[in-house]
């Protein structure tokens, strides 16, 4: 082993207080040395030092936990008195904001929120009332602005209140009549630069009619019926269009159900079925 | 106290448990006053740096880890009272070698072990080593400390410590030869 090594080893056999075996003088004057470990402290001052550290580390833990405690508290609070705020006052600023501004959205959604715990029947009727009101108040507010495409947008939605509003029953003639006093006045203040469409949208009975491409449907014959109460034969029925004899039920089964209200066709469908329509015409003509 | 037994305490010191911080204090103050009054040479300067060894272990015990090798606890401890005695020594201006007389304020070591010739024969030619030499020694025979943890105190290699401290050992046996023969 390794001079140093073996000295090594032996300083730790002095340490635990084993004594020197053999001739090593480096040991011996390590044990000599290590005599320095009977050495002690004043008992006084040893209980002083005590008390002080005991004291500092429960200073330290009363502090801790109240700094944990109070951050804690301090955090929710805090964040539960922004969000009131933030949303009040949100809310405030945006009862008066018109489409395109920022918190137009946040108005949008506060009213449904409203709907949702509205009851349904009268008082979701009126709560849709309340809101188409304020659409006609908003659509007054942007024809100062001349906001076309705004405009047409509110009218949708004023639309779309009213009919929400008739559905859950609560739209009463006088209301209606009112509304649309109202609208004939916008109507006629705007004659000059609403565009046609938009005005004749602007509270017509009906809401706008979804832009859908959907072919004519074709009335067929269910030729595989069986014979009419009057005992008359499929093959001995008259042609199309002769409206039935009284007391006979007419076998003329539609391909699909038909399905209200009636969709409007875009111009270049209409065209279309208008041309072929005419083809057959001419066709059967020359025939 | 086993390794395994002053984990467990330490731990527990770390979440401010008065048992524990007891029971380390009273494993550890004497071996840190020793360590510190034989370099400050100064009772009283020794026995308030080692209260404060102990403070600052309150404040730092939160952040202790056991490390993968090295002194653990131990030398962990004696670290801040080294740094300690390196932050009074240049406060004070004082110097840590052992002067062979006593200074005003308190007894010396010498003094406290009942003027042994001996050991004021050998804290006498411990002026000549270097201060790491003497550091080693002052760690490994008055501290308790083992050699892996006198390399962690000091921050070099357990290899080092075992040459330097043979190194210093020669170096003492010499240096008393001498005065023998003188």
């Amino acid at each position: 082993m390794h001079k140093e090594q073996l000295l090594d080893n032996l300083i730790d056999g002095i340490i635990e207080g084993h004594p020197v075996e053999g001739d090593q003088p480096l040991a011996e004057v390590a044990a000599r040395l290590a005599r320095l470990s009977e050495l002690r402290p004043r008992p006084e001052a040893k209980d002083d030092a005590r008390r002080l550290m005991l004291a500092a580390a429960a200073r330290k833990s009363r502090k801790r936990s109240r700094t944990w405690l109070g951050r804690k508290l301090t955090a929710v609070l805090a964040s539960g008195m922004a969000l009131t705020l933030a949303t009040s006052g949100t809310v405030y600023a945006a009862s008066n904001s018109l489409p395109g501004d920022l918190l137009y959205p946040v108005k949008e959604a506060t009213e449904n929120v409203e709907l949702i715990f509205t009851p349904s029947g009268q008082a979701r009727a009126e709560a849709q009332v309340r809101l188409a009101r304020i659409r006609l108040a908003e659509i007054k507010a942007l024809m100062r602005r001349k906001d076309k495409r705004r405009i047409g947008l509110l009218v949708s939605a004023l639309n779309r209140r009213l009919a929400l509003a008739r559905a859950e029953g609560g739209l009463t003639p006088g209301e209606v009549r009112r509304i649309k006093a109202a609208a004939d006045s916008l109507r006629t203040s705007t004659k000059r630069w609403l565009p046609p469409g938009l005005k004749r949208r602007l509270l017509k009975d009906k809401p706008p009619a979804p832009r859908l491409i959907r072919k004519s449907l074709p009335l067929t014959i269910d030729k595989s019926a069986t014979q009419t109460p009057s005992g008359v034969a499929p093959d001995q029925q008259k042609p199309l269009g002769t409206p039935p004899a009284e007391g006979v039920a007419p076998n003329i089964k539609p391909a699909q159900p038909i399905l209200a209200p009636k969709p409007r066709l875009l111009k270049p469908a209409r065209h279309i079925i208008r041309s072929i329509l005419r083809r057959r015409l001419r066709q059967k003509q020359a025939d | 106290m086993g390794d395994d037994e002053l984990k467990a305490i330490v731990e527990m010191a770390k979440k401010r448990d008065l048992g524990a911080l007891s029971t380390l204090y009273e494993t550890y103050f004497d071996r840190i006053y020793r360590y510190i009054l034989v370099r400050v040479r100064n009772v009283a300067d020794a026995e308030d740096l080692a209260g404060q060894v102990f403070l600052k272990m309150i404040e730092r015990i939160e952040t202790f880890k056991w490390p993968q090798t090295g002194g653990g606890f131990s030398a962990w401890l004696f670290k801040v009272a080294h740094n300690l005695i390196v932050d009074w020594a240049r406060g004070a201006k004082k110097i840590t070698t052992l002067p062979d007389q006593d200074l005003p304020g308190g007894l010396n070591p010498e003094a406290a072990v009942g003027r042994d010739e001996s050991v004021r024969e050998i804290l006498a030619a411990m002026t000549c080593l270097k201060d790491e030499q003497r550091q080693i020694l002052l760690l490994r025979l008055v501290g308790g400390l083992s050699s892996r943890e006198t390399a962690d105190v000091l921050g070099i290699s357990e290899g080092n410590v075992r040459v330097l401290q043979y190194r210093a050992l020669a170096k003492i046996k010499e240096s008393l030869q001498v005065t023998a023969n003188a």
